[in-house]
């Protein structure tokens, strides 16, 4: 993978670790689930935004849910105005099932309630939007990753727990000036080529040994962490060019996926 | 039903499932008391377990047709079991040394009412029919007690260990030795490997 010459672990800085999560996240947007992305609103967080949506699929839906949104708008339902029209029960789709196959943005995620955290969860575990209200029941498949943009000042505000376990990236832009922003390495032609390798790239079982092992250690209690782990190896190893995962796939997915959640614990 | 000058009796019988984060609070007790069974689901903290679970999750995402065919499979083979259970189940007997045991298990937790025995000799039962047994043995009542008590345990200021421990400790102290036996996300999974 190229990295704008200064490619390597030595390198890392935490822009490179956003950009590299950026990049994992679109080889296998639906798998990992999606990114918590701790940044205050500004230019940093403008330009990896961008970054990430140049990453995905140019007809990839790309949409924000905004703060205060009903369930009819989120899930679909009855849409009123047509049925009273025709005279016959029309359904309207939700949010959620417009965004199959894209990314979810949800903005100031450390202030979202439980209930639409639950029916966020509740779509993603299922891949598909289940509605029955209104009258009317349906199943709508859609499948998406999150991008949840948690905007706190303090401390112990943040997203909500079960949000958080369904995203295998945890990442900050806090502390990146605009000008550490500006390298950003053309990795559109790699990530779609990893992205069509995927379904051939396997993880190896000393791989998913090592990482449930290391999740173990850390005292990291969820299950969904080992899972999505492997993921992250899988895609690394993908953009990577590999077949299989090896040492450095599970190192990557371990530091992205494991560490996070070990010190918040 | 009796309202609007009618009086109807609709005949009634269905299982219930309820399913509870006992984040969001506990269930009333007069209410907890309607369910026959409790079990507690609980992320498995074994490493083997969770391995596997991993190594499975994958194996489904990989290939989903294979692993449903693969674990259809197993599936059909618990639901024959539990066919042949239920013809067996009229047959079991129940000595009376065990409703005694029943009794004496639920009077040392001090249960309320008597829908613990009931409940406690019924999984018993069917857990013997499941098995093939003719009669319901000290083990089967051990392997049930946790899921058919639990949730009728009054809170003991003085005990902070969890109702299942409670159980497990009751058992222990009635039946003596041997390590209690609880329920874990894999029992009864015969050996398999999904690839």
């Amino acid at each position: 993978m190229e990295t704008g010459g200064t490619s390597g672990p030595d390198a890392a800085t935490p822009w490179s670790e956003a950009v590299l999560a950026a990049a994992l996240y679109a080889v296998d947007p639906t798998g990992l689930g999606g990114i918590a992305l701790r940044s205050r609103a500004g230019p940093v967080r403008d330009q990896w935004l961008a970054l990430v949506q140049s990453l995905l699929p140019p007809d990839a839906p790309f949409r924000k849910i905004p703060l205060q949104v009903s369930d009819g708008r989120l899930l679909g339902g009855l849409d009123l105005a047509a049925t009273l029209q025709a005279g016959r029960p029309i359904a309207e789709r939700g949010l959620l099932a417009a965004c199959d196959g894209g990314t979810v943005v949800l903005p100031s995620a450390e202030r979202r309630d439980a209930l639409i955290v639950a029916r966020l969860g509740a779509v993603m575990d299922r891949g598909a939007v289940a509605v029955e209200r209104d009258g009317f029941a349906s199943v709508t498949a859609s499948q998406f990753g999150v991008i949840a943009l948690d905007e706190a000042t303090e401390d112990d505000e943040q997203p909500p727990a079960a949000l958080l376990d369904r995203l295998a990236f945890h990442i900050s832009l806090d502390g990146i000036g605009y000008r550490d922003a500006d390298d950003i390495p053309d990795l559109a032609a790699d990530v779609a080529l990893a992205r069509s390798a995927l379904r051939t790239t396997r993880a190896t079982d000393r791989v998913m040994e090592a990482l449930c092992s290391t999740s173990l250690a850390l005292g990291v209690a969820s299950l969904r962490a080992p899972v999505l782990a492997v993921k992250v190896a899988q895609a690394h190893a993908a953009l990577c060019g590999r077949t299989d995962t090896d040492n450095e796939d599970a190192a990557v997915a371990a530091r992205f996926v494991l560490g996070p959640r070990a010190s918040a614990r | 039903m009796e309202r609007e000058g009618l009086s109807i009796r609709h005949p009634s019988k269905f299982v219930l499932v309820g399913s509870g984060n006992p984040e969001e609070g506990e269930l009333r007790p007069q209410l907890l008391d309607r369910f026959g069974l409790s079990v507690e689901v609980k992320t498995p903290g074994d490493l083997a377990t969770r391995i596997e679970v991993v190594k499975r999750r994958d194996a489904l995402e990989r290939n989903p047709e294979t692993f449903m065919t693969e674990w259809q499979r197993h599936d059909d083979g618990v639901r024959a079991e539990i066919q042949a259970g239920r013809t067996k189940l009229a047959a079991v007997t129940t000595p009376p040394d065990m409703l005694e045991k029943v009794a004496k298990l639920c009077m040392a937790l001090g249960t309320d009412g008597l829908r613990g025995e009931l409940t406690l000799i019924r999984a018993a039962r069917a857990l013997a029919a499941f098995e093939g047994a003719n009669t319901i043995s000290e083990a089967n009542l051990k392997r049930v007690a946790p899921l058919g008590l639990r949730h009728r345990l009054r809170r003991n200021p003085l005990d902070e260990a969890g109702s299942t421990v409670r159980v497990e400790r009751a058992l222990q102290e009635m039946f003596g030795g041997g390590a209690a036996i609880g329920p874990t996300l894999v029992a009864g999974m015969p050996e398999r490997r999904v690839v």
